[in-house]
Order: structure tokens, then C-alpha cells, then sequence
């Protein structure tokens, strides 16, 4: 726990504090130091989203969202995880939540959707890729896994957190992280089986 | 090491990549794999699947996130700011429970419509007795002090009140009117009617020496009603008994019943050649209860009705008004001045003997005093006074100092200033506005041509002018 006294300090030396010093700040009262706490996250945060969604355009929205839920509960932060861990289960449950949308907006179109994709994507693979294809193919790939199991993949393969933090943010045990991350590299195996098979 | 499924190696491929097996458990997984070449190929996959994806480039930087970041949080704050006083996503649940609570407070209301209609009635009657019991605060004095049998006979015959001859105001009641009863402070024209002696009214009727006592007993009797039914409040309010308006005509009914039928005759027609607005039958049912003599307006202090009249009220008011107590505290005013005047006498004495035979002339502040006064003369020099200190020299406005005897006993050589019969300025009437009942003697302070004027001119009159006997007895208050 971070010592609670306030101690106004410049602009320059904010940028070296730690995100607890600042969220201390920011609960004092300065909220000028919410700005150093986004600029260190807002490209994690945004990766993360395109990770997920693997588009552009979403990419902004859902991350101002995301900080400006973070802007109203920051008050409330009490420290008992990281900052960090933290901004990313908001970011996850604001990106399944537009996941959400999406599935109803879209519920009648959805599996000719997926299948027409899904041809799309064998066709492209199977056409001996280089190298910026294959990982747009692979972006490709992981949107045809579904949520419960893209965000885990994400999280490892990607982000490269531990199990304990994934545990976290996708608030269940460590047991069923490692189960979920095995079977999504599975089906994510079996979706790319032409490419990682040549 | 044993065949394992596919499930199984998938998990294990899995934990193998990310370092999570333990020693023992990595030690068998990699002696599986050299001796299984298709589980070797299966991890050369996974392992390329993790490269892929670990090279995976990310979303291009935006420069101006925080920008429009902090435009967004600004608009945010102040929309929750200014829309309401919890986060918007309550809103619904807040409208809901709203909705709810107005339905409970409506049932409950239509359930206890009663008990409601009750409370409310019962609070705005405690209310309106605050009111009542608040309205006629202050110093209370009564308008008609010094009223004549005359004028009281004059008000039954005609409904009016002189206030101010010059101006033709009076006080005028009126019941004939359809919308009800009147009580005006007003100019009047039925003052032009000549005024009427209770001496000429008898004549006129031809009355008994008996009737003409009984005429002279409800005058009496009327005067007091009178002055106990019209009050001026300090606080520029007028308080109006409410039965006043009828008040008139009870005490014609009443003399008429005092008269015989020659005279009744007679005063009937004295009425129409008068020019009066009244006259009189006899009661058409036998049954009617005779009048009685003045029962409308009972004996005060009692909680009467009293139509009270303030700059920006008007309103029926139950309050009481004790005229006894406002005379006695009157008289006891009176009392304590005497006191004072007598006080005042014994210190003059005290001094005059005190000082006999002495002489302080070459004081700056000197004293003169003889058997009933005494004088204080203060030197120039005596004070220390700033120049220029008013913005005009005050002279006095007389030629020549009016001369006052005495005996001189300490500075023979001072001229005298004072005379005896020169009335002494401050004694307590001086500066007293007449009563009403004196515009006939003082007709110069009778000017009241309005409602207002006849509200805030008897204001500053606080104590009660005394009788002749009195203002005698006190225009020399040194007197011993």
C-alpha cells in the first residue's frame, strides 16, 4: 500500500512515478495525473482491442470507453491488484460487451457469416502465403475462435502474461485458464493446419 | 513413456510451451517427443503458432488519443454534472423506482384522504389563530377616544364618524348595500348634513324628560361600544369590530323602542326631513325577539372578530383587545410622569439649599437654582468643540429672550432670562397630535384626506391626551 500523504511534484518527475503513486494522486485530488496513466497504457489497451476485434476502426472507441470507465472508478481503486491487471479486465469486459452487441445486431446473418469467412480464409491459406499474409491470416484465424477462447490465446500468446494474471482478469481459476488456453491453441492449430503444415 | 491421447498431448504441448511443467513431468514430455516423431512435428507447429502470434503487429500508434480522450471525459462530466445527480446508467432504474414511489404515495393518500383533510384543516386553522394572535402586535390605541353624545347620535341617524370636517372624511357604515356591510374611512358628502344636539334631537320628538334620559343612557352606552370597536396598531394596521356596520342601526331600533307612538311618529319624521338613509318599522313577527340593548358587540377583553387592515393585508381576524388595560397603562404612564415632575421638584430644592450663599462665579459651568428651578449655563471655553463641526450656524428664531422670574441668590449681577408665565417647553403634551374627538377644538390637524393618512397619522400619539383637568394641572409641571 502506497504511503497516502500528497506530495505535489512536477510534470517531469510524474512520468518516472509508479501507477500506484499516481493513482494515489489522482485520488487526492490531482487529476491531471490521469493523463501519465494513459499514455503508458493506451497503446497495450488498444493492441488488446485489435487483438480481439482485428479492426481499426473500433479500436479507439472501445478504448476511450475503457478509459473513461477507468476515469470514474479510479477513486475507488483500493489496490488489491494491479493497475494494470485491472485496466485489462475492464478493457476485456468492455470488449465482450461489444462483442455482445454484435452477436445481436448480427444473429440472423451470423453463420452464413462464418461460413463465408471461413471459405474466404482456406482459399487465402492455402495459397502459399509470405509472410505479412501469414499474420494477417493468423489475425484472421483467431476471429474465427470464439471469445471464451480467443481472449485467453491473446492474453499468453500475445500479451504474454502469466497464468495468475490471465486468472485475474478473466476472474476464474488457474485450472481453467490453462484448460481454455490448450484448447484454444488447438482449434487455433486446426484453423491454420495449411499453413503450419506446409 | 506410454501412448497418450490427444487431448492429453495438446494439454501438455501447451503447458510444455508456456515452461509450466515441472521437471520430472518436462523430463518424460521430451523423452516422448524423441521417440514419437509425429508428436515432434506436432510441436514444431505449435511452436511456429506461437511465434505467428507472438509477432503479431499491433495497432498503429494514435497520436492524439488523449485528446480525444480528454475531450470525451470533459463532455462526460459535464453531462453526469448537469443531468443528474448519479451515474447515467442509473437513470432507468431511478425513473422506475420514482414511478413506484408516487403510485405507493398516491394509494396511500386516496386511503387516508380523511385523516389527511383533517391534519391540513387542523394546521391551517393553527396557523391563521398565529396569524390572528400576531397580527395587532405593538402598541394598540383607540381611534374615537373623546366622542360626544352628539356625534354618537349622529352616527345612529346618519352612519358617520367625523374624522376631519375640512377634509369631509368620516368613518361611514353601511348595511343597505346588497354586497353585504360597509365600514369606509372616506370622504363623505353625508357630512353636510347640519350636525344634531341630543338637546335638539329631544325637541324635535318632543321627548319626555324620562325618554330623553333613556336617549342619553344608549348614547352613553354607545360611546363605549364605539370606542371599544375601532383600533389603530402600531404597526400601521386598523382593526374594525365586524359588527360595527350594524351597529348604527341597533342603536336606532333601540331608541325608537324607548319612545311612545307620538314620539316614535315624530322621530320617524324627523328622520325622513333630516335627510338620513334609515327608518324604521315594527317588527313584523310578535314573536321576534326584542333587541336587546347593544348585543352585538359584548363587553371587551373577550376574543372578538375584528376586520383587520394593514398596508398589505385586509383580513377577519379573532383577536383580543383589552381597552381597560391600554387605559389603565395609560393612566400609569401618566402616573410615572408625575413622579418624575415631583422628583424633579425635590432635587431643585435639594440644590437650592445646598447652594444658598454660595458663589462660583469664576466657573465655566455654572448653576442657578431657586425654590422651583433651577438653570445651567456652560461657558464657551467650557467644552472642547471642534470648529466647523455643522455645516450651519442654528440661531434662535426670537428677537428677544422671553423674561423669567426669579429670586437670584448666587449671581445677582445675571440678567434674568425666564418669566413665570412663560409655559415651559417638554411638558408632555406639547408636541401630541388632538385626538380625534378633537378635531372640533384643533381643526388646523385635521387633514387627512385618505385611508393611509388615517392610519399612520395617529401613530406617533403614545399617550392618551389628558382632560382639561389634567393639561391644567400639568402645563406647569414645577408647580410645588
Amino acid at each position: 500500500m502506497v504511503n497516502q500523504a500528497v506530495v505535489r511534484v512536477t510534470d517531469s518527475s510524474l512520468d518516472q512515478k509508479s501507477d500506484d503513486v499516481l493513482i494515489t494522486l489522482f485520488q487526492s485530488g490531482e487529476e491531471e495525473v490521469f493523463r501519465f496513466l494513459v499514455e503508458r497504457y493506451s497503446q497495450r489497451v488498444r493492441n488488446l482491442i485489435y487483438s480481439i476485434f482485428n479492426e481499426t476502426a473500433v479500436v479507439d472507441d472501445i478504448a476511450q470507453e475503457v478509459f473513461i470507465r477507468v476515469y470514474e472508478a479510479l477513486p475507488r481503486f483500493r489496490f488489491e491488484s494491479s493497475f494494470y491487471t485491472w485496466l485489462y479486465r475492464i478493457t476485456i469486459n468492455k470488449s465482450r460487451d461489444e462483442l455482445r452487441k454484435r452477436k445481436t445486431r448480427k444473429f440472423f446473418s451470423l453463420h452464413s457469416m462464418l461460413d463465408a469467412s471461413n471459405v474466404e480464409l482456406q482459399s487465402k491459406i492455402r495459397v502459399f502465403p509470405d509472410d505479412n499474409s501469414a499474420k494477417e491470416l493468423v489475425n484472421k484465424g483467431l476471429q474465427q475462435l470464439p471469445e471464451k477462447f480467443r481472449i485467453p490465446i491473446i492474453l499468453k500468446d500475445i500479451d504474454g502474461l502469466s497464468y495468475e494474471e490471465m486468472a485475474e482478469i478473466m476472474q476464474c481459476e488457474i485450472g481453467t485458464v490453462k484448460s481454455r488456453l490448450s484448447r484454444a491453441r488447438a482449434m487455433l492449430r486446426k484453423i491454420l493446419a495449411p499453413l503450419l503444415d506446409t | 513413456m506410454r501412448s497418450i491421447s490427444t487431448k492429453e498431448l495438446q494439454r501438455t504441448l501447451s503447458l510444455y510451451l508456456d515452461g509450466a511443467l515441472d521437471e520430472e513431468a518436462k523430463a518424460r514430455f521430451e523423452e516422448y517427443v524423441a521417440a514419437n516423431p509425429g508428436a515432434a512435428s506436432e510441436l514444431q507447429r505449435w511452436k511456429r503458432q506461437q511465434q505467428l502470434l507472438n509477432s503479431k503487429p499491433g495497432v498503429q500508434p494514435n497520436e492524439w488519443f488523449w485528446q480525444k480522450l480528454s475531450l470525451r471525459l470533459e463532455q462526460q462530466k459535464s453531462s453526469s454534472d448537469t443531468v443528474y445527480p448519479f451515474s447515467r446508467k442509473y437513470a432507468q432504474i431511478a425513473v422506475s423506482l420514482a414511478v413506484i414511489i408516487s403510485a405507493f404515495v398516491g394509494i396511500v393518500v386516496f386511503q387516508q384522504r380523511t385523516l389527511l383533510t383533517k391534519f391540513f384543516s387542523e394546521k391551517k386553522e393553527q396557523v391563521q389563530q398565529i396569524y390572528e394572535a400576531n397580527i395587532l402586535q405593538g402598541k394598540l390605541m383607540p381611534l374615537f377616544t373623546d366622542l360626544n353624545k352628539d356625534q354618537v347620535l349622529h352616527f345612529a341617524l346618519f352612519g358617520t364618524l367625523p374624522l376631519d370636517p375640512q377634509a369631509k372624511t368620516a368613518l361611514r357604515v353601511d348595511e343597505n348595500k346588497e354586497d353585504g356591510t360597509r365600514i369606509e374611512f372616506a370622504k363623505n358628502e353625508a357630512l353636510q348634513n347640519p350636525p344634531v344636539t341630543v338637546e335638539q334631537f329631544c325637541r324635535e320628538i318632543d321627548a319626555t324628560p324620562a325618554q330623553y334620559r333613556c336617549v342619553d343612557s344608549i348614547l352613553s352606552s354607545a360611546r363605549d361600544k364605539i370606542q371599544e370597536s375601532v383600533f389603530l396598531g402600531e404597526n400601521k394596521s386598523l382593526a374594525v369590530h365586524a359588527d360595527l356596520a350594524t351597529f348604527n342601526r341597533t342603536m336606532m331600533s333601540n331608541i325608537a323602542a324607548s319612545l311612545e307612538l307620538p314620539q316614535r311618529r315624530k322621530f320617524k319624521r324627523y328622520l325622513a326631513v333630516s335627510g338620513s338613509p334609515y327608518t324604521f318599522i315594527i317588527a313584523p313577527s310578535p314573536q321576534a325577539p326584542a333587541p336587546a340593548q347593544m348585543p352585538r358587540i359584548p363587553r371587551l377583553p373577550r376574543m372578538e372578530q375584528f376586520v383587520v387592515i394593514t398596508p398589505d393585508s385586509c383580513s377577519i381576524a379573532r383577536v383580543n383587545i383589552d381597552l381597560q388595560q391600554i387605559l389603565r397603562n395609560e393612566a400609569m404612564t401618566m402616573q410615572e410622569i408625575r413622579i418624575m415632575n415631583e422628583r424633579t421638584r425635590s432635587l431643585i430644592r435639594d440644590f437650592a439649599e445646598h447652594t444658598r450663599g454660595q458663589k462660583r462665579s469664576n466657573s465655566s459651568l455654572r448653576v442657578f437654582s431657586g425654590s422651583d428651578y433651577f438653570s445651567i449655563k456652560v461657558e464657551d471655553n467650557a467644552l472642547e468643540r471642534q470648529p466647523n463641526a455643522m455645516p450651519f450656524e442654528v440661531i434662535a428664531r426670537a428677537p428677544k429672550a422671553v423674561q423669567f422670574q426669579y429670586e437670584m441668590h448666587q449671581m445677582p449681577d445675571v440678567p434674568k432670562i425666564f418669566d413665570e408665565d412663560t409655559e415651559l417647553p417638554d411638558h408632555p403634551f406639547q408636541n401630541s397630535p388632538p385626538s380625534r374627538g378633537d378635531w372640533k377644538q384643533n381643526p388646523t390637524q385635521s387633514r387627512m384626506i385618505d385611508l393611509d393618512s388615517v392610519i399612520s397619522a395617529p401613530r406617533d400619539r403614545k399617550i392618551r391626551p389628558p382632560s382639561d383637568q389634567n393639561k391644567k394641572k400639568y402645563e406647569n409641571p414645577f408647580e410645588l
